[in-house]
């Protein structure tokens, strides 16, 4: 059959095909994109096929010409060809190549869901709906402005000298025995000189009716700039830069009213030293004094910093007038009395001061909305840029990262595992509604120490702690600021209590045998130490002094001994006062 | 008569292994063969039977060999597996069953449409 009679020697003649069919195996087998060795054969069997067809239908008298076009239209289409033959050919392939394959396929899809999670993720935006400035703002903004101290406050703090470095740096440690005659009073005196002129402008700013900041305004970071601009600090680039409209507004707000207030208080301090060196005693109190509504003013505001300074220039400002009065006890004039008895320290009322957290909380949710998506109905999802950024801004940042794989997987595992903005919110509340039941609690009552059980119970799961973060990046310390606050109210009220033994050791020649004696003409009410909840303890000396003192944190009586015991903790003398 | 490309979907493998019990054979021969057995009914186009052979090879219902002819030609002959054999057996008994009923089908149909519409 097959040797055909073929022009010339059949079988030699078809060895090598003519154009037109050698031209439709290459279309074909070029189609295929098969491996080499595949293409080869698939080559291979066309070729023989085509030689079989042309011996074939020249053995059944066709022409060459006529039997090289009729196999050329047979063969149909050669696209369609090379197609089911790739097809064919592929499922042909040894089952190695397969499994290599798939499972290039499967890693190829789960990175390409990975990377589409991940684009998803970071291609979030915060959408801020609400304007927490204006809010914080509002209560501030409802006092006339020129019953407010801020705005009189800046003008005078923009000339104000700052305390010199060497001063600085001693001041925890030395601050006490600084007076005329000691080595660092001369530095001293020159700063008191710098500043002198402004004590009118800070009085009047210390007897307006409320602090008066205004949050988050350009304004604060103007006067930044010109403040650091007046004290020759050229590196003022952080200041200059514009604001990140994706940082979460309330907390990234600049307060530069603390340092200089701060340093306020503390110039009046050096200051009452000084006049009272020189036997003023009415010009000393009057800086006191001035100080001490400073920082009386600060209580009133919204956010935790604020009252603590608030706290630390009452602390200090009280400390001093017991200082003086105990200085001055047996030359006190009755005009000088007077002036006492009819200072701000005696009309105020610190048993009425509140912590303010209100600024906290709108602190929270301002970065709620800066940190999450936002779907109109209060859910949404961690933006891992926007977290990044808030871990940059705090310093504790480090441990809630897992640290598998690196800080940017790190980041990514925590965003992924993190709550959602609702269940973030709601969980902030709770834990919030739990500290604060605590910590309302008498300082005295041993339950206060379970303050932390909400936030500890969290803290305690690894999963549960990077769900919520957020909650231990933007969480205060509650109740370590709550104590200070307190502290502070108990350090105004024993100065109080001095006075008013000073006041009763006036009309009667000598102390009360107890405090109870000083109510009602003394004292409106029975002091109680924030302590203990008891009065505070009092008692006549043989000498005819008396000894005031609260049992402080540990709540043992040390006799009044202000050496810290081994957990830090002492008794807070507030008479006798001689400096230290 | 041509026959539509979905109605023979089915047939071809069944053919082509049905051939390839009787012997081997080659592409050519394949063609040929399934073209004059059916009186051209089932033409085996070319660019198909390839695919359709690799297929089966895939599938291990047939094997290809290279073998050389008394020309010195080399012709790749394919013959059927035993589990070509298998499946031939199988795809028979239902392509019978199938021939029966479609049979059954066709002559029925004018009744069954008498019955289902009388107006008609």
């Amino acid at each position: 059959m097959v040797s055909a009679a073929v022009p010339g020697n059949g079988d030699t003649a078809v060895e090598t095909l003519p154009a037109p069919l050698s031209g439709l195996v290459d279309r074909v087998v070029r189609g295929t994109r098969l491996w080499p060795s595949e293409k080869r054969d698939v080559r291979a069997e066309l070729e023989s096929h085509f030689r079989e067809g042309l011996i074939e239908l020249i053995d059944q008298g066709l022409e060459f010409e006529q039997a090289v076009k009729i196999l050329g239209e047979e063969f149909g289409d050669p696209d369609l060809a090379a197609r089911l033959i790739r097809r064919g050919k592929k499922r042909g392939r040894p089952m190695i190549w397969k499994v290599f394959v798939h499972t290039l396929v499967v890693t190829a899809i789960g990175a390409g869901g990975a990377g589409g999670y991940i684009g998803w993720l970071y291609g979030s935006k915060p959408n801020p709906t609400v304007d927490y400035v204006e809010i914080i703002n509002a209560p501030v903004e409802a006092v006339p402005i020129e019953d407010r101290a801020w705005p009189v406050l800046k003008d005078v703090f923009l000339d104000f000298q700052l305390m010199p470095e060497a001063l600085k740096e001693s001041w925890k440690t030395e601050s006490g025995q600084w007076q005329p005659g000691h080595e660092k009073w001369p530095l001293i005196e020159e700063w008191l000189q710098a500043n002198r002129p402004l004590i009118p402008l800070i009085d009047k700013g210390a007897n307006k009716r409320t602090w008066g900041f205004v949050y988050g305004t350009p304004e604060s970071i103007e006067y930044m700039i010109e403040r650091e601009r007046r004290l020759g600090n050229e590196d003022i680039a952080h200041l200059t830069q514009p604001r990140d409209p994706m940082d979460p507004a309330l907390l990234t707000m600049m307060l530069p009213s603390l340092r200089d207030v701060r340093g306020a208080a503390r110039f009046l301090a050096m200051d009452a030293r000084d006049h009272a060196a020189r036997g003023d005693f009415a010009a000393a109190w009057g800086s006191l004094e001035t100080a001490y509504r400073l920082g009386y003013l600060l209580y009133d505001t919204q956010t935790l910093i604020e009252q603590l300074v608030a706290a630390a220039i009452t602390n200090l400002a009280t400390q001093e007038m017991r200082a003086l009065l105990y200085d001055h006890r047996d030359r006190l004039t009755p005009d000088e009395f007077a002036i006492v008895l009819d200072s701000s320290l005696m009309s105020s009322r610190p048993q009425e001061l509140h912590w303010n957290v209100d600024g906290e909380i709108l602190m929270f949710m301002d970065t709620v909305q800066y940190l999450f998506t936002d779907d109109g109905q209060g859910n949404g999802r961690l933006i891992p840029e926007q977290y990044a950024k808030i871990l940059g801004f705090m310093e504790d940042s480090s441990d809630l990262l897992p640290d598998f794989f690196g800080p940017d997987a790190g980041l990514l595992a925590a965003v992924a595992v993190h709550a959602d903005r609702r269940e973030t919110v709601a969980t902030y509340e709770e834990v919030w509604e739990r500290m604060y039941e605590y910590l309302c609690l008498p300082l005295h009552d041993p339950r206060r120490a379970l303050y932390l059980e909400p936030l500890e119970e969290l803290r305690s799961d690894p999963i549960q702690k990077q769900r919520y973060g957020m909650l231990f990046l933007t969480l205060p310390d509650l109740g370590r600021a709550d104590q200070l606050l307190r502290e502070g109210a108990m350090n105004i009220v024993g100065a109080q209590t001095v006075v008013q033994l000073l006041a009763y050791r006036s009309d009667h020649g000598r102390f009360p045998a107890s405090l109870g004696e000083l109510v009602p003409t003394y004292a409106p009410l029975a002091v109680r130490d924030v302590y203990s909840g008891a009065p505070p303890r009092y008692f006549v000396t043989d000498r005819g002094d008396m000894m005031l003192y609260s049992l402080g944190r540990n709540l043992r009586d040390d006799g009044g001994s202000t050496e810290p015991a081994e957990d830090g903790s002492a008794d807070i003398l507030y008479w006798p006062a001689p400096r230290k | 008569m041509k026959i539509e490309r979905e109605l023979l979907k089915g047939v071809l493998p069944l053919a082509v292994l049905r051939l390839l019990r009787q012997r081997a054979m080659y592409g050519y021969e394949l063609v040929e063969e399934v073209s004059k057995r059916t009186d051209g009914v089932l033409n085996l186009g070319q660019s198909t039977l390839y695919p359709l052979l690799y297929n089966l090879e895939a599938q291990g219902l047939i094997e290809g060999e290279w073998n050389q002819t008394d020309s010195a030609r080399k012709r790749k002959y394919y013959k059927l597996t035993d589990k070509g054999l298998k499946r031939l057996e199988r795809d028979l008994t239902q392509w019978e069953a199938l021939v029966r009923g479609m049979g059954q089908l066709v002559s029925d149909a004018p009744q069954a449409r008498l019955v289902a519409n009388p107006a008609w």
